[in-house]
């Protein structure tokens, strides 16, 4: 009977062993507070993140800042909630949330940049086009000056780095306007 | 009832252990690879490596960013406190430096904006620390005796890389004995 009941335990611990690994090395982002398809964690790189987000975070985004410092938010969804993929070409469009300064990073499935020879993985405050209204116009997918790229990105994401953020939008994370993703069009679709 | 439920509370009860186990432990088993990686590299000058900016190909941590030059020190306080100084960027453009501890975990930031002068000297040490031979503009006390600092400055399309790449040689990150 006892020797059931260590097996049973053993069982159990390599199967949580394997949960929580599984969950941290799968393919599932940082969740959070979302705003549109945008989704960040307050908890992001401070002492008081639960086990599972600070092992998430080293897992996706190691060596991230603190929220008084940077907030991070990351979009895998367009504003219809499909994937985003190589397979279409997007335009986010709207206003930024005020900050310092913000850029906008594509990764592929591995949280890494694509590796394609076109070198146009993110674009920023300093380089990003606006229109008269001041609200930001970044193509991504499509063969124009200033558009992100995304050969090779697969199944991507999209990271929207705030440094110093102004005060509201820490103390509001959903409540700020914030730019949509608009799907364009995809190939092989007519 | 309760004999039924009985025979799966050891199972349970594994569950729910191993999962608290891998969670605590795997950023650390994270940190540490990352560790490794940096210092299999080797130091550029005074313990600190200059990354060259990043690109699809050079790129050694997820999720960096390509808008931003970094730096790294690794720190080992087995040997007493560490000091660290900054030349902070004269264009305004955003730059802080971080320290992590074994963890993971982001236990101090200063950045541009902190400070007043051009430049800031921190001394980094265990909390038990009592004697920090020099003095130093600020101070940073660390969690666990070994971790990384990272320097992050933005170069975004205005930025002088010349000028950035002189600045950011005033990270410098060395052991206080050492001086």
């Amino acid at each position: 009977m006892m020797l059931r009941h260590v097996l049973t335990f053993i069982v159990g611990l390599a199967c949580g062993t394997a949960m929580a690994a599984i969950l941290v090395f799968s393919p599932i982002e940082i969740g959070g507070v979302s705003n549109g398809s945008w989704i960040t964690n307050p908890h992001i790189g401070s002492n008081d993140a639960n086990p599972l987000t600070r092992a998430l975070v080293a897992r996706r985004g190691l060596l991230a800042l603190t929220r008084e410092e940077a907030v991070y938010f990351t979009a895998t969804r367009d504003s219809q909630g499909h994937n985003l993929t190589e397979r279409c070409a997007y335009e986010v469009t709207g206003q930024m949330p005020p900050t310092r300064w913000w850029s906008l990073t594509i990764y592929d499935e591995a949280s890494f940049l694509p590796r394609n020879d076109r070198n146009r993985h993110a674009v920023s405050q300093t380089t990003a086009r606006t229109d008269d209204s001041g609200h930001v116009i970044i193509p991504i997918g499509q063969d124009e000056d200033g558009a992100i790229a995304t050969e090779n990105a697969g199944l991507f994401s999209l990271t929207l780095r705030l440094y110093h953020p102004d005060p509201a939008v820490l103390d509001d994370l959903d409540a700020q306007a914030f730019p949509r993703i608009e799907r364009l069009s995809c190939r092989g679709e007519t | 009832m309760k004999r039924r439920g009985l025979p799966f509370a050891p199972y349970i009860l594994g569950l729910l252990i191993g999962a608290a186990i891998t969670l605590h432990v795997l950023p650390g088993v994270i940190m540490g690879r990352a560790m490794d990686r940096i210092e299999s590299l080797g130091g550029d000058t005074v313990g600190v490596r200059h990354a060259p900016p990043v690109t699809a190909e050079n790129q050694t941590i997820v999720r960096a960013s390509p808008d931003i030059l970094y730096s790294v020190c690794l720190y080992d306080l087995n040997d007493g406190p560490m000091r660290i100084d900054v030349t902070w960027p004269a264009n305004d453009n955003y730059a802080s430096v971080s320290f992590y501890d074994a963890n993971t975990n982001n236990f101090r930031a200063i950045s541009d904006r902190d400070v007043d002068g051009p430049t800031t000297s921190i001394s980094l040490a265990r909390p038990l620390d009592s004697d920090i031979p020099e003095r130093t503009d600020d101070s940073a006390w660390a969690p666990t005796k070994t971790g990384l600092i990272l320097y992050r400055r933005v170069i975004d399309a205005g930025t002088d890389l010349d000028i950035a790449e002189t600045e950011r040689q005033g990270f410098t990150c060395r052991q206080m004995a050492d001086q």
